[in-house]
């Protein structure tokens, strides 16, 4: 507790530093655990805007389109769907009226429409894309139902596929590094702070070795504290926390020169 | 029989007040360098006894406390300290308190649970100490809007709160009168008798020596010339 105390009071005497320096040891903690979160985040995001082939589906509310949208999911070739918002809606029933050339004033644009975006499955075959989209026509009553064409990326594919799924393989590392640069650069901080409480404690009590003592156990305390909060995470890689741990000892080690008062 | 009056005697003999060698020092010698701060220095210091070390700026005053306090190794010689568990406190010439605290956390950085009871025998000899030196009612005030004088009461009461068998003190009366200094003067002499404490101070200002009762060294260009008592400068 004495040791706890005294961390804390190294906080306190800077609190933006210290605060700060707190945050960041719950993000470094955050980002180590999901390393394998971020990375499907990133590569999902990549997957959904460059790789994926959609249509839209615009039908009129009136239409049991929750009863749709389950069916559809239920299908192996649809990856996944998004529901549209109003403005998006707008703007597709007008980009495909004037595709058609009907006049924007047609009585369609009064109807009150649920729009969906159809996400196909990777290496959904042409011809699987089309029955999907026959099988909506198929579900929905045709004069309340507005589909878009099928939008293949394919041909877009094979120019930034390979260059932005390797682009995502530095991402992580990228995130990871400027954290951990971030964090040595306010612990760095905070030690010094403590350094010279530590000597004075040292020198007027009969103590010993109280700033490793102190790191020890004022940092490893959030450390690990911020190790249970994030505990829900799944599929952690415990190579990074290996990794880290080692990291944090050296750094916890790799002291100043004892006398912190004359440096 | 068991005689405890004999027994008493020895270990006086050895840990007593005034009597027996707390430490040694055996042809010591530092250098920086080319610079050669001090050498062959040949001296011991008593149990519970007051010693002057004097010399002018760049004698090597603070070079011997801090060799004397085991702060710094010597290049050469032995020190040698007979009481390996004794707890010796520094007050430092550049003060080294935290200037964001109040100087009453200062004092409480001297505050060892294995050596007080509790917190309040501790802020009771707090505000002792602080009432001896006339600073009770500005403990509350931060080191950095203190001024000089009350800066190195604070460091020197930090120190006295430590409860040290040695206290060193480096020119620890810079900033105050020769009133303020007598008070410190007395208040270690005081803990001296009291409880035996001993006193290693250096200082340039031989006048104000003078006044006090105790051993002195005086050091010019890091060797030793001369031994005596304060009084006889």
């Amino acid at each position: 507790m004495f040791y706890l105390n005294l961390f804390m009071r190294a906080i306190r005497e800077h609190p933006l530093k210290g605060l700060s320096f707190i945050f960041l040891c719950g993000l470094f903690i955050l980002v180590l655990l999901a390393q394998n979160i971020v990375n499907d985040f990133l590569q999902s995001k990549i997957a959904n805007k460059n790789q994926y082939s959609y249509f839209y589906v615009l039908m009129s509310s009136n239409e049991n389109h929750e009863d749709v949208v389950r069916k559809l999911r239920d299908l192996e070739e649809v990856k996944q769907i998004e529901t549209l918002n109003q403005e998006v809606i707008a703007k597709e029933v007008k980009k495909i009226l004037s595709e058609l050339d009907v006049n924007v004033l047609s009585p369609v644009l009064d109807m009150d429409y649920v729009g969906f975006k159809i996400i196909f499955a990777l290496k959904t075959s042409i011809r699987s894309q089309q029955l999907v989209r026959e099988y909506v026509e198929r579900l929905v009553d045709k004069k309340n139902l507005i589909l878009g064409d099928i939008k293949d990326n394919i041909s877009d594919r094979k120019a930034s596929e390979d260059f932005l799924f390797r682009k995502s393989h530095f991402v992580y590392p990228f995130i990871l590094l400027s954290v951990i640069s971030l964090w040595l650069i306010f612990f760095i901080s905070v030690k010094r702070t403590l350094a010279k409480i530590a000597y004075l404690v040292e020198q007027y009590q009969r103590r010993r070795q109280v700033l490793l003592k102190t790191l020890l156990i004022g940092v490893g305390s959030w450390l690990v504290f911020f190790i249970i909060v994030f505990s829900f995470i799944p599929q952690v890689n415990h190579l990074n926390i290996i990794g880290a741990a080692l990291l944090v000892l050296i750094t916890f080690i790799g002291g100043f020169k004892k006398d912190m008062w004359e440096s | 029989m068991f005689d405890q009056s004999k027994t008493i005697n020895q270990k006086n003999a050895h840990y007593g007040l005034k009597s027996g060698k707390i430490l040694t020092l055996d042809n010591v010698g530092v250098n920086f360098k080319n610079f050669n701060a001090l050498s062959t220095i040949q001296m011991e210091i008593g149990q519970g006894e007051i010693l002057f070390i004097t010399g002018a700026s760049g004698a090597g005053k603070t070079t011997l406390l801090r060799v004397l306090s085991g702060q710094l190794q010597p290049t050469k010689g032995r020190v040698q300290l007979l009481r390996p568990n004794a707890h010796m406190a520094l007050v430092f010439q550049d003060l080294r308190l935290i200037e964001n605290y109040s100087c009453e956390m200062n004092l409480m950085m001297a505050y060892d649970n294995s050596i007080y009871k509790n917190k309040n025998e501790f802020v009771y000899e707090m505000v002792e100490f602080a009432n001896i030196l006339k600073i009770r009612n500005r403990l509350n005030l931060k080191i950095k809007d203190a001024n000089g004088g009350l800066k190195q009461k604070i460091a020197i009461l930090r120190a006295l709160l430590s409860r040290p068998d040695v206290i060193f003190l480096d020119e620890p009366t810079s900033s105050l009168d020769q009133e303020n200094a007598l008070k410190i003067f007395e208040l270690l002499n005081f803990l001296n008798v009291k409880k035996g404490l001993t006193v290693v101070w250096a200082s340039h200002d031989r006048d104000l020596i003078r006044s006090f009762s105790g051993r002195i060294i005086h050091l010019d260009g890091g060797r030793l010339i001369h031994a005596g008592h304060a009084c006889f400068i």
